[in-house]
């Protein structure tokens, strides 16, 4: 029985195995044979073995790191915002108060949009021309002129620019994960602090954060791999401009394929791209959610 | 348990199948695209003259040689992405593509070379420099279609006006009158620089600096680099660097003054590029702007332009070296994968025949002979001041290097946004960016 279950599931696997191999493994193992390689697009025949040089030549190159830095920044701050304001927009929405439903619904609606859309919107309402953005600070008396801050093209601000658009566009999700994760918890634990005389902060603090954290973990991690690969948003919001301030390291690598043509080159970044962050999630699996060691 | 077996054969075959129909599939797909049927494929820019030309023109191509055309049109740079991806595979994609000037270099090894088509006939009709940019290596491999480099456009209007006048007179000292020079430029930008509502802001401005992220930026300050003397550009002789000499930072300097010290046109440049600059003439609030020549035409088009019939055109401004732009002309190309290249030469013959079309559509056009006939037209006003441009003294194409874009995206973009933003002077900023360059080019 054991044996035919095996084979069974063995079977089951087949048809989805064939097909990461086909759509996930062999294209990796192309990607990573030609990160050793030098070639020329016009004629990729014409490919020259160059070892590691790729990856050296990305390691050293100061364009490569500052890619590099703003990714972190833009993961840290990004995902830092959206947890915050999503865990305390869902304590908010997890009491039900009237027209509560109404505005999760529409809190909910920039999940809707596609980044590419968020970016589009939120370049027009960044510009600093006719942006709306500009144009309220000034109304409120917070800019004295509506042409002050040049969010998309001051290489102090872009990045900042394009991790607000971010945030307005994901901060729903983090939401809706951890309302999901709040509702989870059984109303006993409640009950049984109010007879401890527990107050609310004792509440948020020794049972809604302890049994948020396995949900939050995932949270976390899906942005977090979801925000390094972020593109749309900063190509149409300032294609990592001006002068490589708000340059990810997706843009860059996008540039040095399709621009410039350098296939291995841009091979071997998102090499290096694909360990930093299966090394990222495999901390974040092991440490801080292992359902061993809560078992134990 | 025969049964389960027999199921998962089944399975497994149905899914193997798949993949196999889907690699035949593709199989057909592309043979039948480039059989013996008779259809051409062209690939054009959505929306660009080239795909209206190509859309007009394909019943009386068909009538002529039995050929339908089929169109794919794609944005900007989807057409380069196209091309790039076809000559790399050698797919056999499409017969005909309407490619940038730009693009030559990194495209030229999958192109046909198209010499049998250049006749000296042919060539006499075609302004300097446009079979030499669509060449590469010394081997032609585009037709072209049409030619345009950035002109003057200004407000007649203002300009006329006899108030206007006698203040400009006063204050500067001379007559006032469209811009030929890069001092009377400063001054009529700054002179027509206003708050017209007294509300405290300017709200008029003489002109634009372009600084936004892509390669107007760097056309723009080009042209003023090649006025200021700088020739060839960029890169000279045995891969030398001249990106950080006299014109180039003199010319940068040049737009850093307007911006800054001036302060007669918008503050936020490095968002500013050929649509946002002609928004804001359109809108009205501004005297003047350096943009391609044929934006002349939407600029008297009461339906885009709240200033139309107030217009005037004028040739680039000159430097010390004289007038100086840089040309983006358009050419037809044949990718060597085609497997109809007889027809595909037909057709580059037809539309070149055609090239009047895109002077109806576009405002300018290829053929020499086209530019005459149009230019006493009315509409067309801005033919004759293109074509002294075209063959100013400093008139000349961007380096035809395989690494151009690479050393536009990674050195001459950011080197104009540091000098605009004030992060670098301009002698620092090109300083920067000939180290940068001098990295992307190969050893010599």
């Amino acid at each position: 029985m054991r044996l035919r279950n095996g084979a069974l599931s063995t079977i089951f696997f087949f048809p989805a195995g064939i097909f990461m191999l086909v759509f996930l493994v062999y294209p990796i193992f192309l990607l990573i044979r030609d990160s050793f390689y030098k070639i020329d697009i016009i004629n990729p025949s014409l490919r020259e073995f160059v070892g590691f040089a790729n990856y050296t030549n990305s390691l050293t190159s100061e364009r490569f790191l500052k890619a590099l830095w703003n990714t972190v920044v833009y993961i840290g701050v990004a995902v830092g915002f959206e947890f915050i304001i999503g865990l305390i927009l869902a304590l908010l929405l997890s009491n039900a108060f009237k027209g509560s439903q109404f505005i999760r619904t529409l809190l909910l609606s920039p999940l809707m949009l596609a980044p590419l859309v968020t970016g589009i919107i939120w370049k027009f309402m960044l510009n600093d021309q006719f942006g709306i953005i500009n144009w309220g600070l000034y109304k409120l008396g917070i800019l004295s002129d509506p042409h002050q801050i040049l969010w998309l093209s001051d290489s102090r601000f872009a990045l900042y620019s394009t991790i607000i658009a971010d945030i307005w566009l994901t901060t729903p999700f983090i939401m809706l994960v951890l309302l999901a994760g709040i509702k989870g918890i059984p109303i006993s634990l409640y009950e049984s602090s109010d007879m401890d005389g527990a107050n609310k902060w004792h509440k948020f603090r020794y049972i809604t954060f302890p049994s948020l954290i396995p949900v939050a973990t995932v949270a976390l991690l899906i942005r977090i791999i979801d925000a390094a690969r972020t593109f749309d948003i900063v190509w149409v919001l300032t294609q990592g401009g001006p002068g490589f301030s708000s340059e990810l390291l997706s843009t860059y690598m996008y540039k040095t394929l399709t621009r410039y043509g350098e296939v291995g080159q841009s091979s071997a970044m998102a090499v290096i791209f694909i360990i930093i962050l299966l090394v990222l999630s495999s901390f974040f699996i092991t440490k801080m959610w292992s359902p061993r060691r809560r078992h134990s | 348990m025969k049964k389960k077996g027999f199921l998962s054969i089944v399975s497994l075959l149905l899914v193997s199948s798949l993949f196999l129909s889907g690699c035949s599939g593709e199989k057909t797909g592309s043979s039948e695209a480039n059989g013996d049927n008779k259809t051409i494929t062209v690939l054009v820019e959505g929306g660009s003259p080239a795909f209206k030309v190509a859309k007009e023109t394909a019943a009386e191509f068909k009538e002529e040689t039995g050929y339908t055309v089929k169109i794919e049109s794609v944005p900007y740079t989807g057409v380069y992405d196209k091309l790039k991806a076809e000559v790399a595979s050698q797919a056999g994609a499409f017969d005909v593509a309407t490619i940038d000037i730009l693009w030559f270099p990194a495209l030229a090894g999958g192109l046909l070379p198209l010499e049998d088509l250049m006749t000296d006939d042919l060539k006499s009709d075609l302004f300097p420099g446009l079979v030499e940019g669509g060449s590469y290596q010394n081997k032609v491999y585009g037709m072209p279609v049409w030619t345009n480099a950035k002109n003057l456009i200004y407000r007649k209007d203002l300009f006329e006006d006899e108030k206007n006048k006698a203040d400009f007179q006063a204050k500067y000292g001379y007559e006032l009158h469209p811009p030929t020079t890069w001092d009377e430029y400063s001054d009529v930008a700054k002179f027509f620089t206003k708050d017209t509502d007294n509300d405290g802001k300017v709200d008029m401005y003489g002109t634009t600096v372009f600084g936004a992220n892509n390669g107007d930026a760097v056309a723009s300050w080009l042209d003023h680099a090649a006025q200021a003397g700088a020739k060839p550009l960029v890169v000279g002789d045995k891969g030398k660097v001249l990106v950080n000499t006299k014109p180039y930072v003199d010319s940068l300097q040049f737009l850093v003054d307007l911006l800054k010290k001036d302060q007669s046109v918008p503050s936020g440049a490095l968002e500013m590029a050929s649509a946002e600059t002609s928004e804001l003439f359109w809108n009205g609030k501004s005297a003047m702007m350096l943009a391609w020549g044929h934006f002349y035409v939407p600029s008297n088009d009461s339906k885009q332009s709240k200033v139309a019939g107030k217009v005037g055109s004028a040739p680039m401004i000159g430097g010390g070296a004289g007038i100086g732009a840089v040309p983006g002309p358009w050419y037809q190309v044949i990718p060597s994968s085609s497997k109809k290249q007889e027809i595909a030469k037909e057709y580059l013959n037809f539309i070149y025949e055609k090239n009047e079309l895109f002077m109806k559509s576009l405002g300018v056009a290829a053929r020499k002979s086209v530019f005459e006939s149009y230019s006493t037209q009315q509409g067309y006003e801005h033919l004759k001041p293109l074509m002294t441009t075209l063959s100013g003294p400093q008139t000349q194409n961007r380096p035809s290097i395989k690494e151009w874009q690479e050393i536009e995206s990674e050195a001459l973009i950011p080197a104009v946004q540091y000098a605009l933003s004030g992060e670098k002077t301009p002698q620092e900023a090109l300083d920067w960016a000939a180290d940068v360059i001098k990295d992307l080019l190969p050893p010599q």
